[in-house]
This record gives structure tokens, sequence and C-alpha cells, in this order.
């Protein structure tokens, strides 16, 4: 079965720091992947890579079988791949349903189909209100949102549970669940109660390489893990 | 917001029927005025697609106004082209010229961006006074009245006579205020707008964020020349002063005191610029100073603008 997502030796550096080693990468359909590791280990230049946000310097990136390394961004979000950013970046002064809108608008969607994503993820009570007038759980949700408007074959989530409450989270993993049933996600994360949770396997970067891969179980017992990362 | 849609509607094409109004009751001296500010207010329009509401802060739009006057003054002088077609070749050539610099330009953002459209702007200004045999350079070109003649069905006008340039104005300043207040509402518009507040986040979102700008830039340039061919029939002058660097800065003074991003602001930032600029140098050599002082005060009280401000503390639906 081929990949959803593969990338080949593929590499990226900033001056001398080799943030991305030649990875070898895949993802298959319907996968939940959780990418972790230390700060600095090249988790999110890894996957702008993948979304085009960053340009690849030597690799490739396949996409559905399709090599998409010289791609720009915006057609690989038409391809499939849709990005939500580390730090919320929602258009403060528009409504809720005008943020969602503008990514299904593009998607030649329109107003419908963003009231449609709102009420799967459980804001829709909350579509006229100005978004930066938002609780900032509710801001992480609207992000999500715009994500999955672009009804995306991949979704790409950086750290999606940063500052929310344990409740939040709770809420969140429950989400997540639901989504996965439809769509390919690959998560940057921190908080390893998420990680354990919600994924099928999990990738661990250290150094811009990776370290090891596996199942939750594999990787809670992988010792080499354990050092660089577990801090056991 | 649909109850604010047909307000905004009224309010607009109140002003244009006040204007029509006008027209009936102004003295010689204000009404002359109006027509001129009319034409000036669809340059400062244009600048606002790109600058107010697309955020490209051009210092180069001088170029874009100076293509669409000469691109109709040079043919009705030298080759003795009737108006229509020169006015269609003022539109062509500050159309050619947008998309040209805009692929360019675009290629950088904020301080660069505005170095290259002002180097762009002083190249097409040099280069008026270097064809000076064509162009008379300073002096300018000062177009017969026998060649404004209007063809419209049934007869031909004259655009020297002062009410038809009032009439003239008057709809080309409507055409384009309704086209603005369109384009701000479409999808087109809502997205240049977002690509302004967060482009990154735009283009995340599968939107060809060069190709909008160049869009932009190429509607903004547009219009620009709409204004300038304008200019070069109605009041038959074409001199490569419109293209120096002060063409380029009184647009961004007239958009940013009548309110960026706003449909109204262009032309109450030109219409109140432009009475300023005449009141204070009746009674003073330094009536640039007079101005100068306007402005501070006008960024540190209403750093949005008249309309703007308006805006902000009143009337949310204005577009």
């Amino acid at each position: 079965m081929t990949p959803l997502l593969e990338t080949r030796n593929l590499s990226r550096s900033f001056g001398g720091l080799k943030a991305v080693d030649s990875v070898d990468f895949s993802l298959q359909e319907g996968e939940v992947r959780a990418l972790i590791g230390p700060n600095g280990a090249g988790k999110t230049t890894f996957v702008s890579l993948i979304c085009g946000r960053v340009p690849v310097e030597s690799g490739s990136v396949i996409f559905d079988g399709r090599d998409i390394t010289r791609l720009p961004a915006h057609k690989r979000v038409w391809a499939g791949i849709a990005y939500t950013f580390q730090i919320t970046s929602i258009f403060a002064n528009l409504s809720v349903l005008e943020n969602v809108e503008l990514a299904s608008n593009r998607a030649g969607k329109g107003e419908e189909s963003a009231r449609a994503v709102l009420e799967r993820i459980g804001i829709a009570n909350l579509a006229g209100q100005k978004a930066g007038d938002l609780a900032y759980g509710h801001q992480r949700l609207v992000e999500i949102a715009m994500g999955l408007a672009l009804k995306p074959r991949l979704l790409i989530l950086d750290e999606p549970t940063q500052g929310l409450s344990v409740d939040e989270v709770e809420a969140f993993i429950a989400l997540m669940r639901e989504i996965a049933r439809e769509t390919t996600v690959l998560l940057i994360e921190h908080n390893m109660h998420v990680v354990m949770e919600l994924s099928h396997r999990i990738t661990v970067m250290e150094r811009g390489r990776i370290l090891a891969e596996g199942t939750p179980e594999e990787i809670r017992n992988d010792q080499a893990v354990q050092r660089a990362y577990l801090g056991a | 917001m649909k109850g604010g849609e047909h307000r905004a509607i009224w309010l607009h094409a109140a002003l244009v029927a006040g204007l029509a109004g006008l027209h009936f009751v102004l003295p010689d001296y204000h009404h002359g005025i109006f027509a001129r500010v009319m034409v000036l207010a669809v340059f400062a329009m244009g600048y606002n697609i790109a600058f107010g509401y697309t955020g490209l802060l051009s210092l180069g739009h001088a170029m874009f106004f100076a293509a669409g006057l000469y691109g109709a003054a040079l043919p009705i002088y030298h080759l003795g082209w009737s108006v229509w077609p020169s006015l269609g070749m003022g539109l062509l050539a500050g159309l050619v010229l947008a998309v040209i610099v805009g692929c360019l330009a675009l290629r950088t953002v904020g301080v660069a961006f505005m170095i290259v459209t002002l180097m762009f702007s002083q190249v097409f200004y040099l280069t008026t006074l270097y064809f000076t045999t064509y162009t008379r350079g300073e002096e300018g070109l000062v177009l017969p009245q026998a060649a404004r003649m209007l063809a419209l069905p049934g007869q031909n006008v004259s655009l020297a006579n002062a009410d038809m340039r009032y009439w003239v104005a008057l709809i080309l300043f409507g055409v384009t205020l309704a086209f603005s207040f369109a384009l701000v509402r479409s999808r087109f518009g809502r997205s240049l707008v977002a690509i302004r507040e967060n482009e990154e986040r735009m283009r995340m979102l599968g939107y060809d964020v060069f190709a909008s700008k160049l869009a932009a830039m190429a509607i903004s340039g547009v219009v620009s020349a709409a204004a300038g061919s304008a200019y070069a029939v109605l009041f038959g002058y074409a001199g490569s002063g419109f293209a120096s660097i002060q063409y380029s800065i009184l647009p961004l003074l007239w958009v940013l005191l009548g309110g960026a991003a706003t449909v109204l602001g262009p032309f109450i930032g030109t219409l109140i610029m432009f009475y300023l600029i005449d009141v204070a140098s009746s009674y003073t050599t330094a009536h640039m100073l007079v101005v100068g002082v306007a402005l501070i005060l006008l960024i540190l009280y209403f750093p949005k603008g008249i309309v703007g401000t308006i805006r902000a503390k009143w009337l949310r639906w204005l577009p």
C-alpha cells in the first residue's frame, strides 16, 4: 500500500545548523501520527517542509504518489494538505464564521460548509462572535476549524493543545478521535497524555534526525528515547 | 449586516446625488474645484485599493496616473486621435505598467517595496523628461479645445465646457465609487483585506497570495490611470509634474486623511486636502507648513483618518 505522505532524504539547514537532516518518513492514509522530540529537534521545520512554508533544500516530498517538492504552499493546500499554526493566527477582526468562510470560500464551498464545520467542532453557537474576543481555547478551535474547512486529506497540527486547560485537552482528544475517522493526522505535540491517547504511531526527532519510530508502547519502552527525551 | 448594507448603498448614492445637486448651486470657482477633486478622488480610490485594502504601501503611483495621462494625451496631440480611443489607450498603458511593475516589485515587501515602486516611478518621470521632444517636459502638452470633443450618440460634446466637465467627472467618480464598493464587498476584496492582515495564514488556506496582490496592483493601476486619462481630456493638459514624486505622495496623504480602507475616505481626504491647500495658500506662501501641521494632528488624534474614525466610533457598517 503506497503511503499518503512520504519524504526521502529530506534536508534543510539554516546557516550551519542542520535543522532537518536526511529524513526518510512515511505516513499511511487514516493514520494518526505524533511527532515528538525536544525543543529545537526540527519538528516544526520538518512539517514546514511538508506543507511548503519553508523551501526544501534537498530530498523530496511525495504526497499521494505525486512529487510535491517544488510545489508552492498554496498548491499543496489544493492537493489536500492543511496546516494549523502553532501560534494561533486567526483574523481577530472577523467573526468566527467569516474566519472559517475564508477557508471554505477558497475551497469553493461557501457559508453552509463553514457552518457545518463549526457544528462539527461544537462552536456553532459562537459563529457570529468576533474571533478576537473569544477565550484562548475557543480561538484554538477556530484555528482547527479553518484547517478542517479546507477538507484536507492530511491535517497537520502544530502543538494544538498548548495553553489549553485540562478539560479543554480532554475535549480536544475527543474531537480529534472524531476527525481522525476521515482525515489523516500529523501532530506535533508536547503533552504526552495527548500523544499516548491519540496516536497510532509515534515518530521521535532529535537534532534534525529521526531517533525512533513505533507504537506508543514501543516508544515508551525505548531506551534511546528515554535518554534523549523523557529524561529518564 | 444586511441592514448595514442597505444603509451603506443609500449613503454612497446620496453622496453622488448630492454632488449632482451641487452642480446647480456651486459658484464657478468651487464648481471647478469640485470637478478636479472628483477626478483626483478617483486616483485616490485607485491608490486605496492597493494601499488601504491590500496593504501595499506604494510610493510610485504617480507613474500609473501619468501613464493614463500620457497614454491619452500623446495620441491626441501627436496622432490626432479622438477622445474615446485615447481614453482606452490611457487605461491600457496603466494596466500594462501596473502588471510589469507589480511582477517585479511584489517580489519585495515593506520598505523594499516602497523603494522599488518609488524607483520605478522616478524612472518613469525621468523618461517623460528625456523625451521632451514629444512630451514637452515640465512645460507639458496643452490639448487644443478642438481635440477634446467627446463623441456621444447623436452629438459631439466639448469637454472644455465647464458644465460638461463636471458631469463627466461625476460619472467617472460615481462609477469608480460603485466599483470600489462592490470590490471590497466581494469575496476577492475580503481576501485582499485578509492578506493584508495575515499573508502567511492566507497562503496556508490555499490562496495564491502573489496572484491576488498582482491583481490588486493591476486594478489599482487601471483606476489610477483612468483618473489620469480623464484629467488629460477634461483639463487639456499633460505635464511631467504629474509623474513626479509629489503625485505619488499626494494620494497617500488623501487616503490617510480620509481613512485608509474605507470607500468614502479617498473622496473626503482629497476634498479637504485640496481646500486646505487652497485656503492656506491665499494667506501664506508657506502653505505646505499648514498641511504638515494638519497631518501631524491627524496622525496624533485620528490615526484611522476621518471616515475610518467615524466607522470605528459610530458607523460600524461603513464599507
